[in-house]
């Protein structure tokens, strides 16, 4: 169901991991809007971001976000503080708005 | 015929196989609801047993009941273990004892979690291990016939034909055809036999009628199978492949997942006239090219409901077919049966709050097709608490259905720690995880003034700070938090400015001796919040926190909002600040495992802290313990 995001690093533990943090219906969202969930882990992996595991685990609704309203909250910031954030403190990225 | 005959015993075997794994893979869950329903059973003959059955649940068994609570069940399973722990100290020393009615409220929830485990059980696995073993002796009957050359019954064919369905990887329909051909040439001679047998009986009492074994209501017992149930299985596979390629793509290259979807789908005929709609009338192919999301739609909605939504939807963005896009792109799951009624349900919600709900869908769509009434649940929760939800949907809509427990934890740890939720002016904090470690490191930093000197901006002050020290982390390439490295770290520093850094910093792991990764991960699984009622209950229990209660918490001279705070959160070993309700927290989850008293307590004092060696010393020798880097739990 979830498979397809081991192309972004998430090994079976990590799957796993994912698969006990969210209810079925969440991870439901995982499989409808999978072209959105790849769009936008893509253009975070172009901005340099490498931990996506913790993306998935603790916000994973910015997956689910259109790909536009995403830009926009990122490009406030410095490219270099945003991949930070996502691999380092993706929990504090509600405190930048984002 | 050969290669019919292997591949159905191939296909017996596994069965077979996957039933022994599933029965060895539940036979834990089996034994523990036969243990709990001992323990229900007594609960309903024995008063005297209503508050120490606790005693007879094991912590997995504790963990396993936890996780049927919605959300965090942190702090209930700590609950229920401080329990035992009282119960316990109480027995062990002959001493009556009364439970507070919070701690009786937990014991009557576990009662009701030790009901539902067994009532899910049945349901569930039990249910299926019923099931599993009316498959299990159909499956051996049919391979004692074989082997044992006894005629097959329609039965047996059937049985052949759900093994194929439900084990063969390869090409179900070839393999459906040789096991069929086989199976009717080795029940023909069989069939022949018997009817032989029949006749002569037949012309023995009546001496009249020739016999032709193929005119003969049995032989239809052959064909029947392959003409019913697998006839309808090739055409239902047909019918989604027609309707896949009528909306452009081949079902043959679409993931399981999918594929397990489509042939679920009961009526496949309607879904046909569905897909005909959407793509004639509707024109779905303007708004969205994703498989994904037609197999949602073809699979979760119908005509009806798609249509409503559509109208709604369509309406509301003056049919902008860039909009409409963004919709199905992230919000298809609006369009179907369940997602519409939440969809109808929690734009309500928006509209009460009077935010915009055009930006609303485009920025939260999961939002919409959310569980409404945990997000109502939530959002009367925040309101009780003085929070103005229109704002905090502002801040953290797309959280809340996933994360509406954290956001009310986030509530709880900021009253824990001295914050006016009322005056609060951002909430984007609520949404923020491992806040209570977060306030523990400011405070060790000496921070309580500088965020606390206004009451009502102190939400503000510590968001800024957060925001500052992430600022300064990458800018000297540091860690930003010490808790998340779960480790305790010692650090020479000077003047700490209002980064939350130190001048002149020097960061150095503790010793091994002095760092116990077991005692971390007791004290990360534990809740993040402690009351002062529980911590009464501590100081009552363990005298030995009175050396630190008593001799290094400020005494309360005014009280102005920051004395209160601080008296409230921190300990004064010198100049050094240690988080008071870290420590306590950390304190009950080390003591409830066993740690020793003295042991816990310096752990607790110098988790997660930077200390310089002579501050160490200083906490060491004012709770006079020596036993530093026991490991032993």
């Amino acid at each position: 169901m979830i498979d397809y995001l081991k192309k972004y690093n998430i090994n079976d533990e990590g799957l796993e991991q994912i698969r006990q943090r969210y209810n079925t219906d969440y991870l439901n969202y995982f499989v409808s809007l999978k072209d959105c969930v790849e769009e936008n882990l893509d253009y975070l992996k172009s901005l340099g971001v490498s931990n996506f595991k913790n993306v998935l685990l603790y916000r994973a609704d910015l997956c689910f976000k259109d790909l536009d309203v995403l830009k926009r909250s990122l490009s406030k910031y410095d490219i270099d503080l945003v991949a930070k954030l996502f691999d380092d403190d993706v929990e504090d990225l509600i405190n930048f708005e984002i | 015929m050969a290669k019919g005959k292997e591949l159905l015993k191939e296909l017996v075997d596994k069965a077979l196989n996957v039933f022994e794994q599933y029965d060895n893979d539940t036979s834990v869950e089996a034994f523990d609801v036969t243990s709990l329903k001992e323990i229900e059973t007594k609960l309903k003959n024995t008063p005297e047993y209503q508050e120490s059955f606790v005693m007879d649940i094991k912590e997995d068994v504790l963990a396993k009941l936890s996780s049927l609570l919605d959300g965090d069940n942190n702090e209930f399973k700590s609950s229920i273990s401080a329990i035992k722990g009282i119960i316990d100290l109480n027995i062990n020393k002959g001493l009556d004892f009364t439970l507070k009615e919070n701690q009786k409220k937990d014991l009557d929830t576990l009662k009701e979690l030790i009901t539902k485990y067994i009532v899910n059980y049945e349901t569930t696995i039990g249910s299926k291990r019923t099931y599993n073993n009316k498959l299990k002796l159909k499956y051996t009957i049919l391979r004692n016939k074989l082997e044992n050359k006894k005629m097959l019954e329609s039965e047996d064919y059937e049985t052949a034909e759900e093994l194929v369905i439900a084990f063969c990887e390869t090409d179900k329909d070839t393999a459906l055809d040789e096991i069929m051909t086989y199976l009717n040439e080795f029940n023909i001679p069989l069939l022949v036999l018997k009817d032989k047998q029949k006749i002569e009986i037949t012309l023995e009492e009546t001496d009249e009628k020739q016999f032709d074994p193929f005119d003969h209501q049995e032989t239809s017992v052959i064909e029947r199978p392959r003409n019913n149930k697998s006839l309808k299985l090739a055409e239902k596979m047909q019918k989604l492949k027609e309707i896949i390629s009528y909306l452009g793509f081949n079902f043959d290259l679409l993931d399981g997942t999918l594929k397990t979807k489509l042939i679920s789908i009961k009526d496949v005929y309607e879904t046909e006239k569905f897909a005909h709609y959407l793509k004639d009338k509707k024109n779905i192919s303007l708004y969205t090219n994703s498989i994904n999301a037609l197999v949602v739609l073809l699979t979760e909605s119908n005509e009806t409901t798609f249509n409503k939504i559509f109208e709604v939807i369509s309406g509301l963005y003056n049919n902008d077919e860039t909009l409409l896009k963004k919709i199905f792109r992230n919000g298809v799951n609006i369009f179907t049966i369940k997602g519409s009624k939440a969809f109808n349900a929690n734009r309500k919600i928006i509209e009460e709050y009077k935010l915009d709900l055009r930006t609303s869908i485009i920025e939260h769509p999961t939002f919409f097709s959310s569980d409404n009434k945990k997000i109502v649940e939530c959002l009367e929760k925040t309101k009780a608490k003085g929070i103005r939800n229109e704002e905090l949907l502002r801040k953290c809509m797309s959280l809340i259905p996933q994360d509406a427990s954290r956001i009310e934890e986030n509530i709880a740890i900021l009253e824990n720690y001295g914050f006016n939720i009322e005056e609060l002016q951002t909430y984007s904090i609520l949404g923020g995880f491992n806040l209570a470690q977060k306030l523990d490191e400011f405070i060790e930093l000496g921070l309580n003034e500088y965020i606390h000197a206004n009451p009502s901006r102190a939400g503000i002050v510590y968001q800024s700070l957060v925001i500052k020290k992430i600022y300064y982390a990458l800018k000297n390439n540091l860690p930003i938090w010490r808790s998340a490295n779960c480790e305790q770290k010692l650090l020479n520093h000077d003047v700490l400015n209002k980064d939350g850094y130190s001048t002149t910093e020097t960061l150095e792991s503790i010793p091994s001796d002095k760092s116990n990764e077991d005692y971390n991960i007791i004290i990360n699984e534990g809740s993040n919040i402690i009351t002062e009622e529980e911590i009464k209950d501590l100081l009552v229990m363990h005298l030995i926190l009175e050396r630190v209660e008593s001799g290094h918490r400020l005494a309360l001279y005014s009280d102005n909002n920051l004395n209160s705070v601080r008296q409230k959160t921190e300990f004064r070993f010198g100049n050094k600040v240690i988080s008071r309700l870290k420590t306590y927290r950390a304190f009950r989850e080390l003591i409830n495992k066993g740690v020793d008293e003295e042991e816990a307590l310096l752990y607790s004092l110098t988790y997660n802290s930077i200390l310089e060696d002579h501050e160490f010393e200083e906490i060491k020798q004012s709770i006079k313990g020596n036993k530093v880097g026991e490991k032993s739990i």
